[in-house]
């Protein structure tokens, strides 16, 4: 069944079940990859796939379900399970479903026509182009590891027993190059990416001659000796990281006791400079939407202020427990996650400092470029970080040689109080939901080295 | 099962246009998950991810995709989409022979998910998490959980091979966070098995939780970890996740068949200290990491990656097979029907050596003792490793001095491999989930307690 039409069945069946009240949310996604070795196709992948979530509430508790198998023939046992979840739920938080709003919901751009219409051909030129270019660059480029380009689509859908019915798609063209260059015996690797809505936005190269550079400025790079550095984190490690921590704003982790920013709201929690915002409604922003997970309508906020901690995100549950209203910020990795919490567009706002302000700020110390190991080094819970680093050293407010093989630790939340300057120049990741400019860190906040 | 003769024709339209092999995969999952905290039953859901991909090959050329209608339209849109991604002239394709394949069922399933009421699930969980909330005043959140999978399989391939196998996989969570008010640390532990729920019987669940409460409350006086280059000695079980992220990966066909292992042409050659041996073995009965059969309808097999010091053996997929022109060893797998397979481990492991953990305390004068690990990451490229230490003590003159917090281990896999200098003899296996290019798959990795001679620490003093 197409995933509109099993969406309604399952509605009337649901309907006649006599739940307290229901939601359906189905999604729908086209996808295309392909990398290219050697100029040649190396991996071609196409799917076209649907899912439907349905949660109901019986008793007053939440029970949820979900599928792929989209037939008429699974709906009854679909229903008949998220019963039973239901059922031995003994969490007491009350939970609601998204009322309808009397106001038009914000429509940001999220599809383009034009990248419809970007055929595979194309896309595979791309890929072939860019493994071509990087190769072409540099003779210290050994080879190309991987040069991939991929496009998706995606449709949600999501109803509910409150008349809530919305729906929103939104289209995708991304991809990243990554030379292997070697220098003597050492070899190393860089990945430089994209994401675009406009095929003609990919400046291949630009991205080449990025990814190049830097994996021949860091290749044989070597540690340096421990201790306090004055640090500048470029744009792309300061968002793994930021990102990796952005889960101490959702107001769940609050009220579990998994963030350490319960009532806070009103203190200063970072650096005059620091300003993070949370905004759904950006054109062409990559996690923009006119409603969340739960169907509630998206809203544009400031979660610090100057330095002022503002907000928590909100979901439904969350806010109903805290007394406040959802400030629309459910997430749903896919139709089959639970609901979580999360930023939509969620970024650290740009400073006055280009980059190389920012050098000759620091004068001497250290620029981190990349951090490995964040699923492991890095927990939210607690804030402490020490992850394996590459970067370069400082010298009299220039780039110095390479680093690498360096241990980079420190906790966040004193990193925000510790952001001496904000750069100009702020990064959305790879199909992110999350942005960063560099910045720059008095040397008390983190400690690097061998 | 897909109909036979249904197979017959999508395999043969996959491979019109000049393709050499052609796959379809069918995964069919239901999975269960109920989580307890403060005391009651915070969540339960379940879900059902079905549908088929196609896959087809042309030397080391790969072609897939993949959807969720699995009818005789739906199956053909997939074998076309595939055959005209691979080239433009339709050449013929010979009658495709598939037949059921036999094979041995090396993990039993007793007590199948489905037969498993709510209850009895939900009394595994809360003894749990009373256990590990009575150990200390300082245990301030307890999040118990219990999850399965029951995975249905279906391959059928231009090989011959029509064939199906069902997994089931249970696995108990348990995670506590220890705070004084301004400060969190956490404790987890999650044992789980390729079995029904007769394995959660074997379980000391309040010993588990214990000590995992007891990991969180140790952590949460501990002092931030001294940097430096030391001796560690890190313990059985999970420690065995060093060797699977640092060696494990880059013995895999997927970086060694595209040239990017450190370990590419070097089979015979010695790549290890002489008392490591180190095994992937797939066919361990009921172990999280087993298969009855992998993901491209092929047995598991016991492959000796590193014996004495030498290499051995790689772990090789089909396409991997064609890349390297070496045999397959078995070691295709995948997530769901959303990925092609690639070579992948299952139960990866360093075998017991001879040394007993008093030589091996006796042995450090000052260093530290890795207790238990967190996850970790590696660059195949560079062999570039990090490793986050989640339970760690500081060893002074062979004796455990003070608990220590935020070590982190960083090496590079070619250098540890020797380093491993001196390895005990009570091997334990571990569960994770391995991501990699063919999604999230189940694997045990496992060691006994062994030293490495010298590798950087890196803390926060």
């Amino acid at each position: 069944m197409l995933l509109k039409e099993f969406c309604d069945a399952l509605y009337k069946s649901t309907e006649q079940k006599n739940f307290d009240a229901f939601e359906i949310y189905g999604s729908k996604s086209n996808f295309f990859s392909t990398n290219v070795l050697n100029g040649e196709i190396e991996k071609y992948s196409v799917s076209n796939t649907a899912g439907v979530s349905l949660r109901v509430k019986y008793n007053g508790k939440i029970g949820q379900t979900s599928t792929s198998a989209l037939e008429e023939s699974y709906i009854e046992e679909m229903i008949a399970t998220a019963k039973s979840n239901a059922e031995i739920i003994e969490n007491n938080d009350e939970v609601f479903f998204s009322e309808k709003t009397a106001e038009e919901m914000v429509t940001p751009k999220i599809y383009s026509e034009a990248l419809e219409e970007v055929t595979s051909a194309e896309k595979i030129q791309l890929a072939k182009d860019m493994e071509k270019k990087a190769l072409a660059f540099d003779n210290r480029v050994l080879r190309v590891q991987a040069s991939m380009v991929s496009s998706g689509y995606a449709e949600k859908i999501l109803i509910n027993s409150n008349g809530v019915n919305l729906s929103e798609k939104s289209n995708l063209l991304y991809g990243y190059v990554a030379p292997i260059v070697q220098i003597g015996e050492e070899m190393n690797n860089v990945y430089e990416m994209f994401s675009v809505y406009n095929k003609d936005d990919i400046d291949i190269d630009k991205l080449v001659a990025k990814a190049v550079n830097e994996a021949i400025a860091l290749c044989g790079a070597k540690s340096i000796k421990s201790g306090a550095y004055k640090t500048i984190i470029r744009q792309d490690a300061m968002l793994d990281l930021f990102e990796t921590f952005s889960p101490i704003f959702s107001a769940e982790n609050v009220q579990k006791g998994l963030s350490m920013l319960k009532d806070k709201e009103g203190e200063k929690i970072a650096s005059d400079c620091v300003t993070i915002v949370d905004n759904p409604h950006l054109d062409w922003g990559f996690a923009s939407t006119g409603f969340d997970g739960e169907g509630t309508p998206t809203t544009v906020k400031n979660i610090i202020e100057n330095g002022v901690f503002k907000t928590l995100l909100y979901d439904i549950k969350s806010a109903t427990k805290a007394n406040k209203k959802s400030t629309g910020n459910a997430q749903r990795g896919s139709y089959a996650s639970s609901i979580d919490i999360g930023g939509y567009n969620m970024y650290i706002e740009k400073g006055e400092y280009s980059f190389d302000s920012l050098l000759e700020k620091a004068n001497n110390g250290i620029v981190i470029t990349s951090l490995a190991g964040l699923h492991s080094g890095a927990d939210f819970k607690t804030g402490d970080f020490s992850l394996s680093a590459q970067g370069y050293v400082i010298e009299n407010g220039k780039l110095g040689r390479g680093i690498s093989g360096i241990t980079f630790s420190g906790n966040f939340y004193k990193l925000l109080k510790n952001i001496e300057c904000v750069g100009n120049d702020l990064f959305f990741g790879l199909a992110s939901s999350y942005g960063t400019p560099s910045v720059l860190l008095d040397e008390k906040s983190v400690i690097a080295g061998e | 099962m897909l109909d036979k003769s249904l197979c017959q024709e999508v395999l043969a339209c996959a491979k019109r246009t000049g393709a050499d092999y052609s796959e379809i995969y069918m995964s069919d999952d239901i999975s269960n998950g109920i989580q307890y905290m403060d005391g009651k039953v915070e969540s339960s859901t379940s879900s059902r991810n079905r549908g088929v991909g196609i896959r087809i090959l042309k030397g080391d050329k790969c072609v897939y995709a993949y959807g969720n209608d699995i009818s005789r339209e739906g199956l053909l849109s997939l074998a076309n989409t595939v055959a005209d991604a691979m080239g433009s002239t339709d050449s013929e394709v010979k009658d495709i022979v598939i037949k059921p394949k036999k094979f041995e069922i090396i993990n039993k399933i007793l007590v199948p998910a489905n037969s498993v009421e709510a209850k009895r699930k939900i009394d595994y969980i809360r003894r749990g998490y009373y256990a590990a909330k009575e150990y200390s005043n300082e245990i301030v959140q307890v999040i118990s959980g219990i999850a399965d999978t029951t995975r249905h399989i279906f391959v059928a391939n231009s090989d011959g091979i029509y064939t199906e196998d069902t997994r089931s996989y249970v696995r108990y969570i348990m995670n506590a966070i220890a705070s004084d008010g301004n400060e969190n640390q956490s404790g987890y532990k999650a044992p789980g098995n390729h079995s029904g729920y007769e394995y959660i019987d074997t379980l000391n669940i309040e010993e588990i939780a214990k000590n995992v409460a007891k990991q969180a409350v140790t952590m949460l006086h501990a002092e931030n970890c001294p940097a430096g280059k030391m001796p560690v000695i890190m313990d059985n079980g999970f420690g065995g996740v060093l060797f699977h992220e640092a060696c494990g990966h880059s013995l895999e066909a997927t970086a060694v068949g595209k040239g990017n292992s450190v370990f590419c042409g070097k089979i015979g050659e010695q790549i290890a200290n002489t008392k490591l041996t180190a095994i992937d073995d797939g066919t361990m009965p009921n172990e999280w990491g087993s298969i009855n059969i992998n993901d491209e309808g092929e047995e598991p097999q016991r492959i000796v990656l590193i014996e004495n010091g030498i290499l051995k053996n790689y772990m090789i997929d089909k396409l991997g097979s064609r890349r390297m022109n070496m045999p397959s060893t078995g070691s295709g797998r995948r997530q769901n029907y959303t990925f092609a397979p690639t070579s992948r481990m299952t139960n990866t492991y360093i075998a017991n050596g001879t040394d007993t953990r008093e030589d091996i305390f006796n042995s450090v004068e000052y260093g530290l003792y890795a207790k238990e690990m967190g996850g970790g990451s590696v660059n195949p490229v560079t062999g570039e490793f990090n490793f986050a230490v989640s339970e760690g003590y500081i060893v002074k003159n062979g004796k455990i001095d003070r608990p220590v917090r935020g070590a982190t281990l960083i090496g590079k896999g070619s250098d540890i491999l020797m380093n491993i200098d001196m390895i005990s003899d009570n091997m334990s296996m571990a569960q994770g989930m391995c991501g990699s290019a063919s999604g999230s798959i189940n694997t045990n990795v496992g060691q006994p307690l062994l030293r490495i001679n010298q590798i950087t620490v890196g803390g926060k003093e």
